[in-house]
């Protein structure tokens, strides 16, 4: 019989908050001392919980073992936890969150701590298939992850380990993303938007020349939110727990609409349709040559003969909404001291 | 910015310049005719040919002494870049500067720079003198990782930053300062950050880090920072990670670092990337790449029969240009 251990995961994206948006917008720069930082809070709040281990995707910073090695005096003294990092090559790029992904499932972890921006998460996602995750946000037009204290975030996870199998389907929520499938075979996903730009090359990947946005289809379209969905988010809602999306053609207006793209970028963007789309329905692309963006990062070459559609649908994995963990937790007096 | 067939296919041939330029260089280097040193840039190509593509005519660089894709990416006359390294009376220094001082000034490249880190403080001048003159020119100060730990970086981002320069600072982190690593998780490193734009914060100026090995990265970036300075915006720091696949100098042995490293960053070579861009758009096949190659290695062949055909400094000049208003 397998052994039931209680372990949580950390997947710290060493790349994310530095890429052109510090250029072309004014998206905040989180750099790796803080990550440390973050890291180490979430693993002192791990620690009062007993958790029998925490797994942490290696990096070329070595950002897991510095939260450790940082400790010190009384905290260091007081430090139980079981920490690994992961044994596997580190390339420097986003097949280390993948890989760290697949290894932590294999693991049987309960749940894995993301800390990135929708780009991360989107990569983390597309190798689970049932492991639940918590997301913070360390990048930059984040809709897809929090923004919260992460010793919060430690807290809810070790909690979530000890909650029942009901309890963590209860406080966990799907997760919606936008299939890319090329030729009929699923290539990629989208946890928030994928938009089609009339571009050659991926070059530096994040999409801030609006005069270039063809197609856009999101997973959530709100008032609130940053990026692309700021665009159909201005003329109608749909939640990010509630089934459907929307497409909509960038183009000669019918509708102009002021959005919000980046970090401090507000333009006017032309719509020329938009309509939404039910959940698990196929939305087909014309054939041409294009770049498609997932997230915010334009990532995909299509050759113009090659057939693209895109399918609304759920990912494997769930996320944790860690307010409702805290809650439940504490409805059971898990923290209490006796 | 949506750029033309026709540019996109000059980065590749710019890139495809250096490529054959160093390559031969390396080639002549073992084989005891040129004098002194070479630095070379081979495998860092898509950062000068990224970051120049962003420049106008009236706009200035400074450069490192792995200068010679500066100097080509920046429209250098390759015979002339040829015969200074070989030390000809025909090229750009009249043969008396070498690998590490090519100059070209009416290009607005105001030198490679035997000393490392020295560039920086020429580029904040340069910065200085377009504000003063009113002028609308931006200099990109190309310098390496290990130069982010010399005083002459923190003294020219920190004046730059509270003058409001129009100054780019391009950062190739190639990972090694001579043979010290940047960054190493679990061992010796000459930095302990990952990132040099993580500096950028400690001036108060924008810092972002690219992909060195993607031409089209490098130059959205940089497009972006000169277009800041240029609008009185104020200086950038561009990090741009790339790889050389040379010794920090030719004759070294690299026992610092491992093969498999090499071999890895090699997978990453910005040409074959580039190429293979320009081929899935179907703006550049088979054929078209093959007749780039063979334009370069026409103009390379070329240059080097001019070195052939040069003469050596006479000695009678020894002195000529050394000193201001020459030696009395």
């Amino acid at each position: 019989m397998a052994e039931d251990i209680k372990s949580v995961g950390i997947i710290a994206n060493p790349a994310s908050g530095r890429d052109i948006r510090r250029l072309v917008a004014h998206g905040s720069v989180f750099d790796n001392a803080e990550k440390v930082n973050i890291v180490r809070r979430i693993l002192l709040a791990l620690n009062t919980l007993n958790l029998d281990r925490v797994y942490i995707m290696p990096d070329s910073f070595g950002i897991g073992n510095e939260a450790v090695n940082g400790l010190w005096g009384e905290e260091k003294e007081n430090f139980k936890l079981d920490v690994e990092i992961l044994g596997m090559t580190v390339t420097g790029t986003a097949e280390d969150s993948f890989n760290a992904a697949v290894l932590m499932e294999e693991k049987n972890v309960d749940i894995i701590i993301v800390l990135g921006g929708d780009g991360t998460n989107r990569v983390v996602v597309k190798a689970l298939t049932n492991t639940p995750i918590l997301s913070l946000s360390t990048g930059t037009n984040n809709v897809f992850p929090i923004m919260a204290e992460s010793t919060m975030l430690g807290l809810a996870a070790g909690l979530f380990t000890k909650f029942s199998n009901e309890e963590k389907e209860k406080v966990t929520e799907p997760i919606k993303c936008i299939y890319v499938i090329k030729d009929g075979k699923i290539e990629d996903l989208a946890l928030i938007d994928a938009v089609v730009v009339n571009e050659s090359y991926i070059g530096s990947r994040a999409l801030w020349h609006t005069d270039l946005l063809e197609e856009i289809f999101v997973t959530r379209s709100t008032s609130y939110d940053i990026g692309m969905v700021s665009i159909p988010g201005r003329l109608t809602e749909v939640k990010v727990n509630e089934d459907g999306g929307v497409f909509l053609k960038v183009g000669e207006p019918n509708q102009k609409v002021r959005a919000a793209i980046a970090p401090g970028v507000i333009r006017e963007i032309g719509v020329e349709d938009w309509r939404k789309v039910e959940q698990e329905e196929i939305v087909e692309l014309p054939v041409k040559k294009r770049i498609i963006a997932l997230d915010g990062e334009r990532e995909l070459i299509i050759k113009k003969d090659e057939k693209v559609t895109m399918q609304l649908s759920h990912a494997d994995a769930r996320f944790l909404d860690y307010k409702q963990a805290l809650k439940l937790a504490d409805s059971k007096k898990m923290l209490e001291v006796l | 910015m949506k750029e033309s067939n026709e540019e996109l296919v000059g980065l590749l041939e710019k890139m495809l310049v250096i490529r054959e330029f160093e390559t031969t260089v390396q080639k002549h280097f073992a084989e005891g005719e040129i004098p002194g040193f070479v630095h070379l840039y081979l495998g860092e190509e898509a950062v000068g040919v990224g970051a120049c593509s962003a420049l106008k005519e009236e706009d200035y660089i400074t450069s490192t002494h792995r200068g010679h894709g500066h100097l080509l990416a920046r429209g250098g006359d390759i015979k002339k870049t040829m015969a200074e390294i070989f030390g000809k009376a025909t090229g750009y220094n009249k043969g008396k500067g070498g690998s590490m001082h090519i100059a070209d000034v009416s290009l607005g490249i105001l030198g490679a720079n035997g000393i490392v880190g020295a560039g920086l403080p020429i580029a904040a001048g340069s910065g200085i003198s377009a504000q003063i003159l009113g002028k609308e020119s931006v200099t990109i100060c190309f310098f390496g990782d290990g130069a982010s730990n010399r005083g002459t970086f923190h003294e020219a981002i920190n004046l730059a930053s509270v003058w409001n320069l129009p100054v780019v600072f391009v950062c190739e982190n190639n990972m090694y300062g001579i043979s010290m690593p940047q960054y190493r998780a679990d061992g010796r490193k000459g930095q302990n950050i990952k990132d040099v734009s993580d500096r950028a914060v400690a001036y108060g100026i924008s810092g972002v880090t690219v992909d060195g090995n993607d031409v089209m990265a490098v130059r959205e970036a940089v497009i972006e920072a000169v277009k800041k300075a240029r609008a009185n915006g104020g200086p950038s720091l561009v990090e741009c990670k790339t790889y050389r696949w040379r010794g920090h100098f030719e004759g070294d042995p690299t026992v610092y670092r491992p093969d498999e490293e090499l071999e890895q960053w090699k997978k990453k070579d910005p040409i074959d990337r580039f190429v293979k861009v320009l081929k899935d758009q179907e703006i550049l096949d088979d054929e078209g790449y093959k007749e780039l190659r063979d334009k370069v290695k026409g103009q390379i062949d070329e240059a080097l029969q001019f070195v052939q055909d040069s003469p050596e400094p006479d000695v009678s000049e020894v002195t000529t240009d050394v000193y201001y208003g020459g030696a009395e």
